[in-house]
């Protein structure tokens, strides 16, 4: 207990961060199954027979941080994934600075910018960046900047440049970071996000190979400002992944429960039964990147499609659980199960 | 008194370190003379190294500094340099610096690192083995040398730094320790090598930044070699220090740490006998150039140890040292005497 203390405190901290109501009789149960009030609603385990094919929040806070120690800090700090992953060529979105106490460092050799005028002088010509918290996730430290000729928009809040220059300085250690183009197919849902897909890769413990457990497609809503954050009112739709298409929708309803959707709720663009182009070079292509690195047998990559392959846009060490089950449990797939099971994460209640 | 408290338990780690070099020191030492050096902030073993007897200690980095203070100049980042899976991570995009890792040996199994040579198993490695002559196999975290063995290829088997072993034997040793990587041989140029063969003979480049131009500089280079029939080119194991320029390529005074523990200034190698001093490292100014290339691609490492083999047509660099050991690099003089590593050392608060 006293060994994990951080992951019980942050299992605490999301618990009491849960903002959907749900009366105490349903909360103990929750807790009594193992699992958050808020992925009670979610995956509304109250009208279920059986919950032993989901993965407990208790599993997933306090066994799953282990998975992989002592190298999770690649994934945790993106500087370093940077550093780790630039060497797969076309993989990850141009780094072009390194934000630290209101000094710009350089990081690309394409174009090099040392300064806050720098940035903005980028921004002018690129229209849009991303500036990413080193120690961030879930995107709640992303800021997207787009120029919007004289005055800056950031994350859709728009700002005179002088107020943009203060904000940008006073930011925490950031990554300035190219704004990834989406493949046409994901701007037609929902063209204001870049819309990427949680794919969560294991290694197999018999075979050493690693396989892609389950793809799920995150899309921006109007008032997930620029990001695609299922939480905040995003929607998702899992990937069949022999075909790359897309299934039914959800969304997360003020009752915290789940609500499918055919179209994108904002664009109505048609989600279920749309096909992501190149779907097994995808595939192929992120099992290479995850075979490269076998000291990491557990990640949930966020993948962007565009039209000339895949962009890495951060991997995650411990993975969070809603956007991929509330689709159906993981564990109902006995090569996820043992997985699991070969690196004693299971069976906490 | 609260700050000072907690300052303590913060750095708890660090002292017990400290404390624990001191009390590996070999020598003897007057209690007066260990007393005063613990005064003036260094451990009993640097006191008698760096002849603080008879010099003026003023411009020097001190044990105190070097282990509760140095720590932390790369913060969260030192990680990189830690552990050398990551620094090979890294680093690993400059192919023709960094040497080729082949595989990871953890839990007992062998897990393929390199896109052209796919060796996931014991048996893999030791086909490697026969095939490329020497490998290292290094731990992921040791030190200093600490977890480095050299393998090599023998008819019969397969010998551990030196200790042969039968194939079956060896494959059982190379699952029986823990975290290793599986890495390239470097060879050194001829140079090192007729100075003294019995070890990679290594140099450590100490960069810094500095603030005022932002750019990495290179605060010394220390050549080291191996001596006393040992295969790494640890300094007070034997080997021997010898400062290379600062304004040429030319090796200077050889350092050498005698029976008592004191410096002894040579200009040739204990145990060959050939010449150190005066001689040329080659392509001297291009590896200065490469290191601090990569010092500069990572600003977020502004103090790095850098552990370069020079080669016949390069350089190496074995490993990246975060809180480098700054007594060698002194034997040839005090640190802060040079105002750019001083004003180094002032702005990262380490003085």
């Amino acid at each position: 207990m006293f060994g994990r203390r951080r992951e019980l405190r942050w299992l605490l901290a999301d618990e009491r961060k849960n903002p959907y109501p749900i009366t105490r009789t349903q909360r103990l149960r929750a807790w009594r199954m193992g699992f958050l009030s808020q992925s009670y609603l979610l995956f509304e385990l109250d009208r279920r027979d059986s919950v032993r094919d989901y993965v407990t929040d208790g599993s997933r806070y306090v066994r799953f941080s282990r998975l992989n120690a002592p190298y999770s800090v690649v994934l945790h700090d993106k500087l370093l994934f940077d550093g780790v992953f630039r060497r797969h060529a076309n993989l990850l979105p141009e780094t072009y600075a390194l934000l630290r106490r209101g000094v710009v460092w350089p990081k690309s050799s394409v174009e090099r910018v040392d300064s806050i005028d720098g940035i903005l002088d980028l921004l002018a010509r690129k229209r849009k960046l991303v500036l990413k918290g080193r120690k961030g996730w879930g995107g709640t430290r992303v800021t997207v900047l787009e120029d919007l000729g004289g005055d800056v928009s950031l994350s859709g809040t728009r700002v005179a440049r002088e107020e943009a220059r203060r904000e940008i300085a006073s930011a925490s250690e950031s990554l300035l970071v190219e704004c990834v183009e989406q493949a046409p197919y994901a701007r037609e849902i929902f063209p204001d996000s870049a819309n990427s897909i949680r794919m969560l890769t294991m290694t197999d413990p018999d075979t050493r190979e690693p396989f892609l457990a389950r793809a799920v497609h995150r899309f921006g809503a109007r008032n997930t400002r620029r990001i695609d954050n299922f939480s905040q009112g995003g929607v998702c739709s899992m990937i069949d992944l022999d075909t790359g298409r897309l299934g039914v929708g959800v969304r997360v309803l003020p009752s915290g429960h789940p609500e499918s959707v055919e179209r994108h709720p904002d664009t109505k663009a048609p989600i279920s039964g749309a096909v992501i182009p190149g779907w097994h070079g995808v595939v192929r292509q992120l099992l290479d990147v995850a075979r490269a690195h076998p000291y990491l047998p557990y990640v949930g990559w966020d993948v962007v499609v565009t039209a000339d392959g895949i962009r890495l846009l951060e991997g995650n060490a411990n993975t969070g659980m809603n956007v991929l089950q509330v689709h159906g449990p993981l564990l109902s797939d006995p090569r996820i199960r043992r997985f699991y099971e070969s690196h004693g994460g299971l069976n906490v209640p | 008194m609260l700050a000072r408290v907690r300052s303590f338990y913060r750095k708890r780690r660090h002292f017990r370190w400290m404390y624990r070099e001191e009390r590996k020191n070999p020598y003897p030492l007057a209690l007066r003379k260990r007393l005063r050096a613990w005064r003036m902030g260094f451990l009993s073993g640097s006191y008698l190294f760096l002849d603080l007897d008879k010099r003026d200690a003023t411009n020097y980095i001190n044990d105190r500094m070097r282990f509760l203070r140095l720590s932390f100049l790369n913060g969260p980042y030192a990680n990189i340099l830690h552990n050398k899976l990551l620094f090979y991570e890294v680093f690993g995009r400059h192919p023709d610096v960094v040497p080729e890792i082949f595989a990871l040996v953890k839990h007992k199994r062998v897990w393929p690192m390199s896109e052209t040579e796919g060796v996931d198993s014991f048996d893999g490695i030791l086909e490697l083995l026969a095939r490329k002559g020497r490998l290292v196999m290094k731990g992921t975290r040791g030190f200093g040398g600490s977890d480095c063995t050299i393998l090599e290829h023998r008819d019969g088997g397969v010998a551990f730094s030196g200790h042969l072993l039968n194939r079956e034997d060896a494959r059982e040793r190379l699952g029986s320790r823990r975290e290793q990587m599986i890495t390239e041989y470097v060879q050194q140029a001829a140079y090192a090598r007729e100075i003294y063969s019995g070890s990679a003979n290594s140099i450590r480049m100490l960069t810094m930044w500095d603030e005022e131009t932002r750019e990495p500089f290179l605060a010394r280079a220390v050549h080291r070699f191996g001596g006393g029939s040992r295969m790494v080119d640890n300094v007070t194991q034997g080997g021997v220090a010898a400062i290379v320029g600062p304004d040429d390529d030319r090796l200077g005074i050889g350092v050498h740490i005698d029976e008592a523990g004191h410096p002894t200034y040579i200009e040739r190698h204990p145990d060959t006998g050939a010449q150190i001093t005066g001689v040329r490292v080659p392509h001297w100014d291009r590896v200065v150039r490469r290191v601090l290339d990569l010092a500069r691609e990572h600003p977020y490492l502004p103090y790095i140890g850098w552990d370069v083999v020079v080669t016949e047509d390069g350089l190496r660099i074995l490993e990246g040292n975060s809180n480098s050991g700054v007594l060698f690099t002194q034997f040839h003089g005090p640190l802060l005497a040079d105002p750019r590593v001083r004003r180094f050392f002032e702005r990262n608060r380490v003085l």
